[in-house]
């Protein structure tokens, strides 16, 4: 029998391709010097996909099952919005930091090739930057793996340099978060062996037996960053700014956590009654309710949001989660702004606010 | 969700994206020879000399781009319209590796390694020549099974123009040969996600187990031969010979073409195409490997 669906799948897989190298994740799963040819193959299976629509064939029963069954994959893992190694490279907001004397030093360099050492590195104050890998044999000396990683083609080729770094006071990276190291490079007078590892997708991390890094400090990216409260858009967030400015809720914004803030945008408040507001404006008991329905303990990305139905907020209230054609919504409120990065936390612009005012008792 | 079913998705997904445009090239060059060029003319071409055979064997894999899933019918064709033995099957083995496609892709997974994307295409031309020189006498029937595989690729050429024949056929060619690029990166995610990192210590042990497990690998894994190059390069801490054997073995047997094998051509030829491939890849890989 002939079909347009072979057609049609193709046209869609083109189609898809194409999109996702323009405005997905592209690197995420892929170099991104590989955008213009992941686009020109999308353009060739789209062209392909309308001539078989355009004149039906025969359907391969075996190949459609499996471009199907590839499709479902795609559609129920997401892979294109990343997440398992988002430490491929530094938040975007990462500031570089600069120390007279500290020259940069690529972890790769360590490396004669992919598990040859280079045992001719000289012995010199270094600038690395890579993101935390912690094990337990490691925390107990007050050190870490700072790893660095290249990606050669795909994700599937991801591979992850690493060096033992000791901690100038013990003071440990949170595991997964990027840094900058600056310190002593060392050449070890007998090999160290670290334990085989793996970080989420990255299976290959050769970690240096003959060079550590002595530290003598380490700035991570979440600790240049600024709070949670400093972090809140003030061009379309003032109202929710101020009315946590006005709390005692604006010491947890801007020293505790880590906590996700559902920030409703300046539209929400205009869309609430005059009754709300005024609420707001003088009951500081309810008003610090509905701020602290909006606080959430831990650090929750939107793709964690994905896999979760309900939050709690720190008030108790719980707030369910909506997943409908890929958009997801918190207490049906739309999320307008994803994943804006604190020091002590991540927030969430919203419109509409995702709780009520509380009832007064 | 599973964090392990997202990472697999997340590789099997990355594979497919990176191989898709290779293998989209290949299907539409795959498809202008197809409608273009006919094998009666390439049967009138080939000389009579035993060289000159596999020669032109070898170099047509080189001017007719074919993956190794569209090979066999092509191959089988060549001999049932009169082309010789030799010529046929050293096109056979040759073709998924020596073409261009295959080579560009094998020259960009592995950084612009020249060495190793030579190496592969000499190592395929003395598989082929081997396997060609084994069938010398052999005859159309004693090759080919007469009621054996029925060509996977013929298409209705008849209707519309050469143009949209082309695409048509470039679809087909696409749909057919994705399968396995999917299964290929299945697998290869599967092996990457589930595979604990100690295991590699295994493949780690010394060049004889890491050029024999790739092999295994290779074969089970059934990557097409526009793709393997990459999943190989992944495999950054084994050495140059494993790799050779990886992108060597799997376009001239794996187990998609094993069965493919079986249902076209005679038990002796049969066995003549796997075993040439599977002992010669194995001892040129640990020679050549050395040099890499």
């Amino acid at each position: 029998m002939k079909t347009r669906i072979n057609g049609l799948v193709l046209l869609a897989l083109g189609l898809a391709a194409g999109w996702f190298a323009i405005a997905g994740e592209y690197s995420m799963l892929m170099n991104a010097a590989f955008r213009w040819v992941t686009i020109t193959g999308a353009c060739l299976l789209a062209i392909m996909g309308a001539v078989l629509t355009w004149s039906p064939q025969r359907v391969s029963v075996s190949a459609l099952a499996t471009f199907g069954l590839f499709i479902a994959m795609v559609v129920v893992a997401r892979p294109h919005e990343g997440g398992v190694a988002p430490f491929l490279a530094p938040p975007k907001n990462m500031p570089a930091v600069n120390r007279a004397g500290y020259a940069p030093l690529r972890l790769q360099d360590l490396f004669k090739s992919m598990d040859v050492e280079a045992t001719d590195i000289e012995e010199r104050p270094a600038a690395i930057s890579g993101f935390v890998k912690r094990l337990p044999g490691l925390d107990a000396k007050g050190e870490f793996i700072l790893l660095a990683p290249l990606m050669t083609c795909c994700l599937a080729d991801a591979v992850a340099f690493g060096i033992r770094v000791k901690t100038p006071d013990g003071a440990l990276p949170e595991e997964g978060d990027w840094v900058h190291a600056f310190g002593d490079i060392r050449n070890l007078a007998e090999p160290v062996v670290t334990p085989p590892f793996r970080v989420g997708a990255i299976l290959f991390t050769p970690v240096t037996r003959v060079h550590e890094l002595v530290a003598q400090e380490v700035l991570s990216a979440q600790s240049m960053l600024e709070d949670l409260y400093d972090k809140l858009p003030e061009d379309f967030c003032s109202e929710f700014r101020r009315l946590v400015a006005a709390s005692d809720l604006i010491e947890t914004l801007r020293t505790e956590g880590p906590h996700t803030v559902l920030a409703p945008h300046d539209a929400a408040f205009e869309r609430m009654s005059a009754a709300d507001r005024e609420v707001l404006a003088t009951d500081t008991q309810r008003r610090d309710e509905f701020l602290s329905d909006l606080i959430v303990p831990g650090r929750i990305r939107v793709v964690d949001l994905r896999d979760m139905a309900a939050l709690t907020a720190i008030s108790g209230k719980r707030l369910s989660i909506q997943v409908a054609n890929g958009r997801i919504r918190i207490n049906n409120a739309r999320i307008l702004l994803a994943d804006v990065e604190a020091r002590n936390g991540v927030l969430h612009l919203v419109n509409p606010a995702p709780t009520s005012v509380p009832i007064g008792k | 969700m599973d964090d392990s079913f997202r990472i697999f998705a997340s590789i099997a997904t990355a594979i497919v994206l990176e191989a898709m445009p290779f293998l989209a090239f290949g299907s539409l060059l795959s498809a202008l020879v197809e409608v273009l060029v006919s094998p009666d003319r390439i049967a009138r071409a080939v000389p009579r000399s035993l060289v000159g055979r596999i020669a032109v064997g070898i170099g047509a894999g080189v001017i007719l781009p074919t993956c190794e899933c569209g090979v066999v019918p092509v191959a089988r064709r060549l001999i049932s319209k009169g082309a010789p033995a030799p010529t046929a099957i050293a096109y056979l083995l040759a073709a998924p590796i020596v073409n261009p496609i295959v080579l560009v892709s094998t020259y960009v997974a592995f950084r612009g390694d020249w060495g190793m994307t030579g190496a592969r295409a000499l190592v395929a031309a003395i598989v082929a020549g081997c396997a060609g020189f084994l069938v010398r006498n052999l005859s159309a029937t004693e090759v080919i099974r007469g009621d054996g595989h029925a060509a996977h690729h013929d298409h209705d050429h008849a209707s519309g123009s050469r143009f949209l024949a082309v695409w048509r056929h470039a679809a087909l060619d696409f749909l057919e040969m994705g399968k396995f690029l999917i299964f290929g990166a299945c697998a290869a995610a599967a092996l990457k996600t589930f595979l604990p990192p100690e295991s590699f210590g295994i493949l780690e042990a010394s060049r004889l187990a890491a050029v024999s497990g790739m092999m295994v690998f290779a074969i089970a894994l059934s990557i097409c031969s526009e793709a393997d190059a990459f999943v190989a390069a992944s495999f950054v801490t084994l050495p140059a010979a494993a790799h050779l054997a990886f992108i060597t073995i799997g376009p001239m047997v794996d187990i998609k073409l094993i069965g493919l094998f079986a249902a076209t051509f005679r038990r002796r030829v049969f066995w003549i195409l796997i075993l040439v491939p599977t002992l010669l890849v194995f001892i040129l890989s640990l020679l050549l490997g050395g040099v890499l």
